[in-house]
């Protein structure tokens, strides 16, 4: 009976699949049902209408801002997509015994706060920001330039900031398997540089690309948070409608109605986004080939700008744009001006000790820290067994289970949020750090179930046939082999779930009640504007996501080098 | 496909197919992955370069395929010289070490892509396609996907995908070595037949020694970056100019001698542990007096009774291999000697026996490895 039930799902797997079901499906269903409710002023009306698609269809601005969010999505996914690429090409054929550091920088700069990086922007765009007061100090401009802060520019540049890490790392992963002599057959066979790109790289990291390509489209289209602080008045987008629906608007239905509407335009969107990209992908492909003449052109000056180390300065500038709002925001959180951000009068710890001071820093400390915590012991509980699973066992719910897992990476944020709010709301229970904890856990585990799956597809499993036949039973293998084996991969990915937690905003500021995290406290001071103690707490984010990449690194560092001399001893 | 518009003078005609590699250095940091390295490849010839892992065969291989550019030197493809020009401009092919299959096409995809590349037009591109596969034999597997290939088919893609092309230059970086080994002797036999039909010059890297000699018309011998000989395979193995050579061309016992007097190409030596003198040839204008190693090979020695040969030693061991019986005989001053005998009857390890060679096939050579 129960060989039966593990034909359809084994029981490692169990756990992850209840979780999906009861925290991801039925939420989901429940944000359905909420938007079938109507809401006046004062009360919600539980009896099913489709009153609120119907304002939808009969109200074109909301139809008009899923497209100009859409607009913006696609603007940033065709910029950061593309940056991305260059990133994961150079670490993956050019940088050598460099490409592990770089890498780490692009973990840092994933994982250094969602919300900080933000913020940095507005300090860097703002009215009082560097930029213009720069501009002003060296007279170039007489008042400040408003196109920069305020609007869709600010927008799309914190955007692909955001971005970039998130874009390079499936990009990298699909690189990883391409085999550097393919590119050489290609170029051997004739075909020049632009021509191998098109007919062979790009078809070759074509899933990474597009699953880059879907995530930043969604992010950036569904997201609440950017333009609310950099966006202004005109940078209204979807999320935040959304958002506010469920916020100080009051009509939670209304907003249901918004996401479940917002999420099937994103469906239809794919589908065209597709079909366009393979069209424009055909084209230039024809054309690669009709200018295969180009690269013959040769002359002193060709070649040297053929020779130049284009690669390294574009990478180069990548890694300055990733990291100059940081570094601005970690100088500035010294500087004894109380303006906030520039110019730099002296220097001074006073803004740290009145953080550390602070009763409501403390507090968002300890829930941050019990979430963080909570959430890597859960994940790891639920997502390790089922990465065995889904790697190793072959059942009939392993593809919809692998879906439904990494469904929270791709689905936006505030759709996450908004149906675990509404499940909340069916279920009549509230809101707290119970809440966010399960919505890390959705959030985290398709994180931890990758990075365990991408180490379990290349698991040399002959090492546990080893163990057994030298007289180890399965539970003994399990201790003594495998687990030590995957020993750096788990930490590393329990580090990653930790930081992925600590940095967690888009979902937890919806269901963390009138509690505050870290990054919903800095959220909290940022609306007020750009402050003394908020770039002081800022730095201490970014502080402690350098340190926790830093930490994974010496991880998986000490464990390779720890040979068998080392364990004899 | 422009050969239209070139102006083809006759000179360029009969350099077509030919290589020279003029002073080649190739350094990565401060090791010289090859040094000073000068060699003619001439046209239609099928030309090994062999050697151990690292001894530089396959950096020199890349370089010609424009993958690698050389620190120092020049390299010339059919009068051209193309030292600093793109893999994709020069008239060379290469079949890979792991294939390098494009995983995204199917056979007849992979075949065509040089073609389409290139810029020929869709109906001519079929019919090449079509007859390079006819000529790898693979003409029914033309819609397969790459992945379902067995390694010997995957190689023959690899094949005829360098070779639809028609390259002046075919370059093969080691081509067999994942192939089993009856596959691999089938290849062998199926390369050479291939490169008989072309006019194609073919470059080929191994580190089989087998191998290069079955195949090629000229054997290169690479060792540490530099070409320790080249010659006709037989040369080569039968006149080996180094102990390096020796030793990894072919089996080889080296006994210890001195030597006694030089006449030209001859030296009278006394193998050590015996006391009749011997004739041997030198491997070049040295070795006129005083210690040296005599290189004989397993299938040049004869067994004798103990004290009628050159020299006595004891049976080690005695392995039968197949075609032929490979004994093992202890010479005095442990010298070790290995020999081919088609039959050793009545022979059994420990018997004492003396040994004799076939005085044309041993060669004077260093008396310590260097």
């Amino acid at each position: 009976m129960s060989n039966r039930l593990g034909q359809w799902l084994p029981w490692p797997a169990s756990p992850l699949a209840l979780y999906l079901l009861a925290l991801l499906a039925a939420p989901l269903v429940a944000l359905v049902i909420t938007s079938t409710w109507t809401a006046d002023l004062f009360s919600v009306s539980r009896d099913p209408t489709l009153a609120n698609y119907l304002q939808l269809v009969e109200r074109p601005l909301y139809v008009k801002l899923i497209l100009k969010s859409f607009r913006i999505g696609l603007t940033v996914a065709l910029v950061t997509v593309p940056i991305a690429f260059i990133a994961a090409y150079a670490l993956t054929f050019a940088l050598g015994r460099w490409s592990a550091a770089v890498l780490a920088l692009f973990m840092v700069s994933m994982l250094s706060s969602y919300i900080v990086r933000i913020y940095a922007w507005k300090a860097i765009l703002g009215p009082s920001g560097v930029i213009n007061l720069v501009l002003m100090s060296v007279g170039a401009i007489d008042e400040p330039l408003s196109f920069l802060l305020y609007g869709n520019f600010a927008i799309v540049v914190t955007l692909v900031h955001i971005l970039i890490p998130l874009a390079t790392l499936p990009i990298y992963a699909a690189l990883q398997n391409v085999d550097r002599q393919v590119l050489e057959a290609s170029r051997d066979l004739g075909a020049g540089p632009l021509y191998t790109l098109l007919n062979v790289l790009i078809p070759l990291a074509m899933p990474g690309l597009a699953a880059a390509f879907l995530v930043c489209f969604v992010l950036a289209s569904a997201d609440y948070v950017t333009p609310q602080l950099v966006g202004g008045p005109d940078g209204v987008m979807i999320g935040r409608v959304i958002a506010d629906q469920f916020g100080f608007s009051g009509n939670a239905p209304l907003g249901a109605a918004l996401a479940i509407t917002l999420l099937a335009a994103f469906a239809a969107a794919f589908a065209v986004l597709a079909g366009v990209g393979f069209a424009v992908l055909r084209t230039l492909q024809g054309g690669a080939r009709r200018s295969a003449a180009w690269g013959r052109r040769s002359g002193a000056v060709g070649r040297t700008l053929r020779r130049a180390p284009w690669l390294y300065i574009a990478l180069g500038a990548i890694l300055v744009f990733l990291y100059t709002p940081l570094i601005i925001v970690v100088v500035v959180s010294f500087n004894t001006s109380t303006a906030g951000i520039f110019p730099l009068k002296g220097l001074t710890l006073d803004w740290y000790a009145k953080l550390l001071g602070d009763a409501v820093f403390h507090d968002a400390i300890e829930a941050s820290l019990i979430v963080a915590f909570s959430t890597v012991a859960i994940t790891l509980a639920i997502g390790a067994p089922a990465a065995f699973a889904i790697v190793r066992r072959r059942f009939a719910l392993r593809r919809t289970l692998f879906g439904m897992t990494v469904g929270p990476l791709v689905l936006p944020g505030i759709v996450i949020g908004v149906s675990l709010l509404s499940g909340l709301g069916v279920l009549g229970l509230r809101t707290g750090i119970g809440s966010v904890i399960v919505a890390h856990v959705l959030f985290c585990l398709p994180f931890l179930v990758l990075v365990l799956r991408a180490r379990l597809l290349d698991f040399d499993r002959q090492v546990e046939e080893a163990g057994r036949d030298l007289g180890s039973s399965p539970a003994r293998v399990l201790r003594t082999v495998t687990l030590p084996i995957m020993a750096p991969t788990l930490i590393g990915a329990a580090i990653l779930v930790f930081g992925i937690s600590l940095d967690e905003f888009v979902i937890t500021n919806f269901v963390i009640g009138a509690n505050a995290t870290i990054p919903t406290m800095i959220w909290g001071m940022m609306r007020i504007g750009v402050t003394p103690t908020a770039n002081a707490l800022a730095a201490l984010i970014l502080t402690a996501s350098l340190l926790l990449v830093l930490l994974s690194t010496l991880v998986s560092r000490g464990q390779r080098s720890r040979g068998l001399a080392g364990r004899v001893r | 496909m422009n050969h239209g518009k070139v102006q083809v003078t006759g000179q360029e005609l009969a350099s077509r197919g030919r290589v020279v590699i003029d002073g080649v250095t190739k350094r990565f940091g401060e090791t010289a992955a090859v040094d000073d390295v000068s060699l003619e490849i001439e046209r239609g010839e099928f030309l090994t370069l062999l050697g151990p892992s690292g001894c530089g065969k396959t950096t020199l291989l890349r370089m010609v395929a424009g993958f690698e550019e050389p620190s120092r030197g020049r390299i010339l493809l059919g009068g051209r010289d193309v030292t600093r020009d793109p893999p994709e401009h020069r008239p060379v092919n290469m079949v890979f070490q792991r294939y390098a299959l494009f995983p995204h096409l199917d056979v007849a995809g992979n075949v065509a892509y040089g073609l389409v590349a290139r810029g020929m037009p869709r109906e001519r591109v079929s019919e090449q396609v079509a007859s390079a596969l006819d000529l790898a034999a693979m003409s029914e597997f033309a819609g397969r996907a790459v992945q379902q290939l067995s390694g010997g088919q995957q190689q023959r893609v690899a094949l005829a995908r360098a070779l639809v092309n028609q390259p002046e230059v075919l370059l093969l970086d080691e081509p067999l070595a994942a192939l089993d080994l009856k596959l691999r002797k089938r290849m062998q036999v199926e390369l050479r037949a291939i490169h008989r039909q072309l006019e194609t010059t073919f470059v080929y890297v191994t580190h089989d020694q087998g191998e290069a000699l079955t195949m090629s018309d000229r054997v290169a011998v690479m060792d540490h970056g530099v070409i320790a000989q080249v010659g006709a395979p037989e040369e080569i193995y039968r006149s080996p100019r180094s102990r390096f050579v020796a030793s990894f061309v072919g089996e080889s016992s080296f006994v210890p001698c001195t030597v006694q007097e030089a006449h030209g190409d001859a030296r009278i030596v006394v193998p050590e542990g015996g006391t009749r003198r011997v004739t041997a040839r030198a491997a070049g204008e040295g070795h006129r007096s005083g210690e040296a190693a005599l290189l004989v090979r397993p299938e040049a020695v004869t067994i004798t009774a103990a004290g009628d040969g050159l020299l006595d030693g004891r049976i080690e061991d005695i392995m039968f291999t197949g075609a032929m019986t490979r004994c093992i005989v202890m010479l005095p001053g442990d010298v070790e000697l290995r020999i081919d005998a088609a039959r050793v009857d009545g022979l059994a390890v420990g018997d004492e026996v003396g040994v004799t060679w076939a005085e044309e096939h041993a060669v004077v050579l260093d008396r310590v490895a260097r």
